[in-house]
């Protein structure tokens, strides 16, 4: 290959992974949504008035009234001060803003601070871009089959001790003249993380076998199957470990697959699916781990007096 | 029989006078409240001393009388003959500004020459004579105003998107790479003339209580640009020559904010003239105005986290 195609592949790919570099970790300057960050101008006078308020425009026009589900809620450090009707948080002394990026904020935002002497009345206004980052919703799966081995504390994985494939779990009823025979089931587990977002989500997903028996959050809690399917996931946690029990067969290896559907599984507060996200990313939905297959043994007994 | 001795008397010739005469202008038999004229006399003999002196008293032979009080200041009013140029004797009057208040048509003062010889062993008698001269007022006024666009004299800096304004700081992340500006804040006088139609000037000086930089353009009415002060400034004292067009001159300077200065500007007129008929600025009251911008209270440095 040509060598300025080669330079011009490898420009591209530098530009791509710093933009996603920017991503990696929710950062003042390129918060996730759905998380928290402080903005701080520093000492700006004992007794003047500081007002702290968010505007799309560079020149601090038309500042956003930011409630709870809006685009973003405003707090002082220090809790004083008030959020006005104009979405102007004032006060004196307030150094420091807590801005909770728990709403629909996309794309660039200004925060500003503004300074009111208390004695002339002059102000003076300054103001550091955020851009948020937007539309990059992304769940992955992953298998963790054998991490999983603390039963007190089901959410906690070792990730160097899973493993991609094993035998099938030895249980069940295997008399075959008495009670119920069963070849029993194997426990499979895998792991369903976010990136990009610290806000409440949904996944939706399917098993190639077995079913789920549980699933637990990453603060130890038990999640419930939501109205209309799937699961809600409280916005605290980053991950979930999904339990699958499949039936043991004989003679045959079984690949168990989880597939997320990136089209339902979203951030529940902008409601980006993982589909919708750039860069779209379907190869990282789909966790594997294989059974496998065990020899048979016929379940009727000849032979013997 | 007496014999009468007749002795010679010393010769004063014509007077003459240094400046043109110009209709409806300041001459030196009437000339302006604060106009200084020259007034020669000629046809003397090198040698003779002489001693001009000013008084209400048109038959007044004593020489070291005392210019009356609001009269004018005379310069070089003792001397010898020639010392101005051949059989010539000269002073220079600069009148007050108020002259003709006490001094008019109605109310005349003169102006006399005496002469004499030092010398005991030639017998030449003193001789001396006098013009009149009425003072006329003047008319010719030149004042100044703050016009500021704040409209008081003391304004807040200017937060100006116009005036170079950018408040957003600049970050690590590359959201914003535009430097901070604080912008700059316009202070404006308006120097206007009076009682005359002709071309005019007049020296001015800016004093600056602060260490606050700035910069500045004279326009006039009708002239345009017609001065241009570059670099930072302390104090300006510049001369400005207006055309008969220009009824007012404009003096505006650019002042850049900086945090926790207040600029504290006085504009003076120093002198004006009208540059046809000589007229000098004949109201001192009005010729100094000042100019404070307040204080731009200081935003700290920013931090997020």
């Amino acid at each position: 290959m040509k060598n300025i195609y080669k330079l011009l592949i490898a420009m591209v790919v530098l530009v791509s992974s710093v933009e996603l570099a920017k991503a990696q970790v929710t950062s003042f300057s390129n918060p996730w949504p759905g998380s928290t960050h402080t903005y701080s101008f520093g000492d700006n006078g004992d007794t003047n008035t500081t007002e702290w308020f968010i505007s799309q425009n560079a020149d601090g026009s038309n500042p956003i009234v930011g409630d709870v589900g809006n685009h973003f809620t405003l707090v002082a450090e220090d809790g004083t001060g008030s959020v006005g009707a104009d979405g102007v948080l004032s006060g004196t002394k307030i150094n420091t803003l807590r801005v909770n990026w728990d709403g629909t904020a996309a794309g660039s935002y200004y925060v500003f601070l503004q300074v009111i002497d208390a004695g002339t009345d002059c102000s003076n206004l300054k103001g550091y871009k955020v851009d948020v980052v937007t539309g990059r919703f992304n769940a992955i799966a992953e298998n963790v089959t054998g991490g999983t081995t603390d039963v007190d504390n089901p959410q906690f994985v070792d990730d160097s001790k899973i493993v991609v494939d094993g035998c099938s779990d030895e249980t069940g009823n295997r008399i075959v003249n008495e009670g119920t025979f069963s070849l029993g089931t194997s426990e499979v587990a895998f792991r369903v993380k976010r990136q990009y977002s610290l806000n409440k989500w949904h996944i939706d997903y399917g098993l190639s076998v077995g079913s789920t028996s549980k699933v637990i959050a990453e603060d130890g809690s038990t999640l419930n199957v939501a109205t209309g399917g799937g699961y809600d996931i409280p916005a605290v946690n980053d991950y979930v470990i999904v339990y699958v029990t499949v039936p043991n067969a004989e003679a045959t290896s079984q690949a168990v697959m989880l597939t997320l559907d990136g089209t339902t599984t979203i951030d529940m507060t902008t409601t980006k699916s993982d589909a919708a996200s750039l860069p779209a990313n379907p190869s990282d939905n789909v966790g594997t781990y294989t059974i496998k297959s065990m020899p048979t043994i016929s379940s009727t007994m000849t032979g013997g007096n | 029989m007496k014999k009468i001795l007749i002795l010679t008397m010393l010769c004063i010739g014509f007077v003459s006078f240094s400046t043109k005469s110009f209709a409806q202008s300041s001459t030196p038999l009437k000339p302006y409240d604060g106009a200084t004229h020259g007034y020669t006399f000629d046809g003397m003999t090198d040698g003779y001393k002489y001693q001009f002196y000013l008084t209400t008293n048109p038959q007044e032979k004593d020489n070291t009388v005392t210019a009356p009080v609001t009269s004018g200041i005379l310069t070089g009013a003792i001397g010898t003959v020639g010392d101005a140029g051949t059989g010539k004797a000269t002073v220079s009057i600069n009148w007050n500004i108020a002259a003709s208040d006490t001094y008019n048509s109605g109310n005349p003062i003169y102006l006399f020459l005496k002469v004499w010889d030092e010398t005991p062993a030639t017998k030449v008698c003193e001789n001396y004579k006098a013009v009149k001269i009425t003072p006329v007022a003047n008319t010719f006024n030149v004042f100044v105003d703050d016009v500021t666009a704040s409209g008081i004299p003391e304004s807040c800096p200017e937060l100006n998107f116009a005036k170079d304004f950018q408040p957003i700081i600049v970050d690590l992340e590359g959201n914003n790479t535009t430097a901070y500006n604080a912008g700059y804040s316009e202070v404006s006088f308006k120097i206007s003339r009076a009682g005359t139609a002709n071309a005019w000037d007049f020296n001015f000086t800016i004093a600056n209580a602060t260490t606050a930089n700035y910069t500045y353009t004279i326009s006039g009415d009708t002239s345009g640009d017609l001065l241009v002060g570059t670099g930072d400034q302390a104090n300006a004292t510049k001369d400005v020559a207006a055309a008969a067009g220009d009824a007012f001159v404009t003096i505006t300077l650019k002042v850049p904010n900086v945090e926790s200065v207040n600029p504290d500007f006085s504009f003076t007129i120093n002198s004006a003239s009208d540059h046809v008929s000589k007229a000098t600025d004949s109201d001192n009251s009005d010729d100094q105005v000042t100019h404070m911008i307040n204080i731009l209270p200081a935003i700290g440095g920013f931090t997020g986290s």
